[in-house]
């Protein structure tokens, strides 16, 4: 409400608006405030951050557990070493996710995020210590695989359970750490095919959310917008990647498109990155002999200065419905 | 709940389709192993062969892939570095230990070990046995070739589908100079191979060998590679 006052008497004085305007919008400020403010739970409380400040306490812990201990502990201990925590994550987040209190609310989000992070590696070290099925770390290809697999799967339950930001982020990572694990099952690691697999579920989830059925919609467009434009870009470092690093514009222009016909800043945002990251590296990569660095550099810079001006015009929906 | 059920099965369905295609497929996977020798003994590959397995025990195997058979086992923590084979019965290895690299020597029928001291500089790289007793030299190109430059010239005398640069390597000749034994390193452990000189014949002597210490010895014509020139019995 102060900055809504102050932009009032700003209006006022300059004769942009009458009084009888002011009382109207002061009246639909507040009708406005009541109706959606959630004052106990919108800004981090004491209990929240102190909730925060156990988890780091308890994952320093762990990690200094497993520095100076790691040796010497058997293979039951070494599971349990990060089980137990990777258990006490979840229930922990279960627990907060059961409390209206939306401060608590989010600190269960954070709690599974974490644990999406923490269950990789207990899947990591049980396969590392029993090779269950033959399946061990040390053929790394196939353990990286399952690590991520099951990280995957366990970050797509968490996000059904709760479709909260931080369970698109930590799902998000997962696919694109699987996709990684995929392009290492070969002898060679095979860009192309981590690339594409990253391109097909940035695809599929950005589809799933623009058809409104990924949620929430700002981090689903933003992860998997972003999953889009790296598979692409990762499957262009290979001998013949031209065709990849090409797709990285054609990505790039699509998501701005996307951003325009939708008004959505994430979407146009990322598809200019996505395409002044593509270009830099095109000219570099092709261009830099013949060119030489400082007119490499020199367009580097105007697109970047472009994509900035670009991103700073269309920085609101407003301002991108206007483009239609 | 039901519409995020099936985002779930859209995307676990897009991850299992294609690990299933490629797991199936063994897309982008080389298994260059010649067959086992194990099952399927060559009588005609002469003598006795020593390596490590990934236990740090020596083992001992008839080169024909016909039988092998543990010799010693070392410490987790001695990681000896070279093994040679003095004779029938005498096995030397090298350990690093305080005092640098020390010369063992091994009775393998009375298991008797004597500390021959530190060496005043590292006994004989494995390398050595590189060259052939008769000057041939043996080496593997980065796309799997295995070449043997003899005069200055260089012969092909066999070709490996493996991956660059992650090919078999060799670790020595036979004392006869009619063999070579290589090293591959599988996903998961090194495997040991042996080929003829021309490269016609090829077998997997063992899939369980660790680091790259091995050594020949075939009777009445003695052990490769030569052993330390500071050993004295």
């Amino acid at each position: 409400m102060p900055d809504v006052e102050e932009h009032l008497e700003l209006w006022l004085e300059a004769g942009v608006i009458h009084d009888s305007d002011a009382q109207r919008i002061r009246a639909f400020e507040r009708q406005h405030h009541a109706g959606s403010a959630q004052p106990s739970g919108e800004r981090p409380g004491a209990i929240e951050a102190l909730l925060y400040l156990g988890v780091v306490v308890v994952s320093v812990g762990v990690f200094a557990l497993i520095e100076q201990r790691w040796p010497d502990l058997d293979s039951w201990a070494r599971v349990m070493a990060i089980g137990v925590p990777t258990l006490l994550a979840l229930a922990l987040g279960a627990a907060l996710h059961a409390n209206d209190e939306p401060g608590l609310n989010r600190a269960g989000q954070l709690a599974w995020f974490v644990a999406v992070g923490l269950f990789a590696g207990f899947v990591a070290i049980f396969l590392n210590e029993y090779e269950p099925a033959g399946i061990g770390i040390e053929d790394n290809a196939d353990g990286l695989l399952t690590v991520m697999s099951a990280a995957a799967g366990l970050g797509l339950i968490l996000w059904v359970v709760s479709p909260a930001h931080p369970q698109v982020l930590a799902l998000g990572a997962a696919l694109f750490a699987l996709g990684q694990a995929v392009g290492n099952w070969p002898d060679e690691f095979s860009q192309v095919l981590a690339g594409m697999l990253i391109f097909g579920f940035g695809a599929a989830g950005l589809a799933l959310t623009e058809a409104r059925m990924m949620r929430p919609r700002f981090s689903g467009r933003l992860v998997f917008a972003v999953l889009c434009a790296v598979g692409p870009y990762e499957a262009g470092f290979t001998d013949n990647g031209m065709v990849f690093e090409l797709l990285v514009f054609a990505v790039g222009g699509a998501l701005i498109a996307m951003g325009v016909v939708r008004a959505s800043f994430t979407l146009l945002a990322v598809g200019v990155i996505a395409s002044f990251v593509g270009l830099v590296t095109f000219i570099f990569e092709h261009f830099e002999e013949s060119l030489g660095a400082p007119v490499a550099l020199m367009i580097s810079g105007g697109a970047l200065i472009a994509g900035v001006l670009l991103l700073a015009r269309l920085r609101s929906a407003e301002h991108i419905r206007r483009l239609r | 709940m039901r519409t995020r059920l099936y985002v779930a099965a859209v995307i676990a369905g897009l991850a299992l389709l294609v690990i299933t295609v490629i797991v199936v497929a063994n897309y982008g996977r080389h298994d260059p192993s010649p067959p086992s020798l194990r099952d399927d003994p060559n009588l005609a590959i002469p003598g006795s062969i020593i390596f490590l397995d990934e236990k740090q025990c020596i083992l001992r195997a008839v080169a024909s892939g016909a039988g092998i058979e543990e010799v010693y086992c070392l410490s987790r923590n001695d990681y000896p570095s070279e093994i040679y084979f003095v004779d029938d019965t005498t096995i030397l290895f090298t350990r690093y230990d305080s005092r640098g690299p020390v010369l063992f020597e091994l009775n393998t029928q009375t298991r008797a070990i004597r500390d021959l001291g530190a060496q005043p500089t590292s006994p004989k790289p494995v390398e050595t046995g590189l060259v052939s007793p008769s000057g041939e030299e043996v080496f593997a190109e980065y796309d799997g070739r295995i070449v043997i430059l003899k005069d200055g010239t260089r012969t092909t005398i066999t070709e490996f589908d493996t991956r660059d640069y992650g090919g078999p390597s060799p670790v020595t000749w036979s004392p006869d100079g009619q063999w070579i034994l290589l090293r591959y390193w599988a996903r998961t452990h090194p495997e040991l191979w042996i080929i003829s000189r021309d490269g016609a014949t090829q077998g997997t002597l063992t899939t369980d060998a660790s680091g790259s210490a091995a050594s020949w010895y075939i009777e009445g014509v003695g052990t490769y590679p030569p052993i330390p020139e500071s050993y004295q019995r």
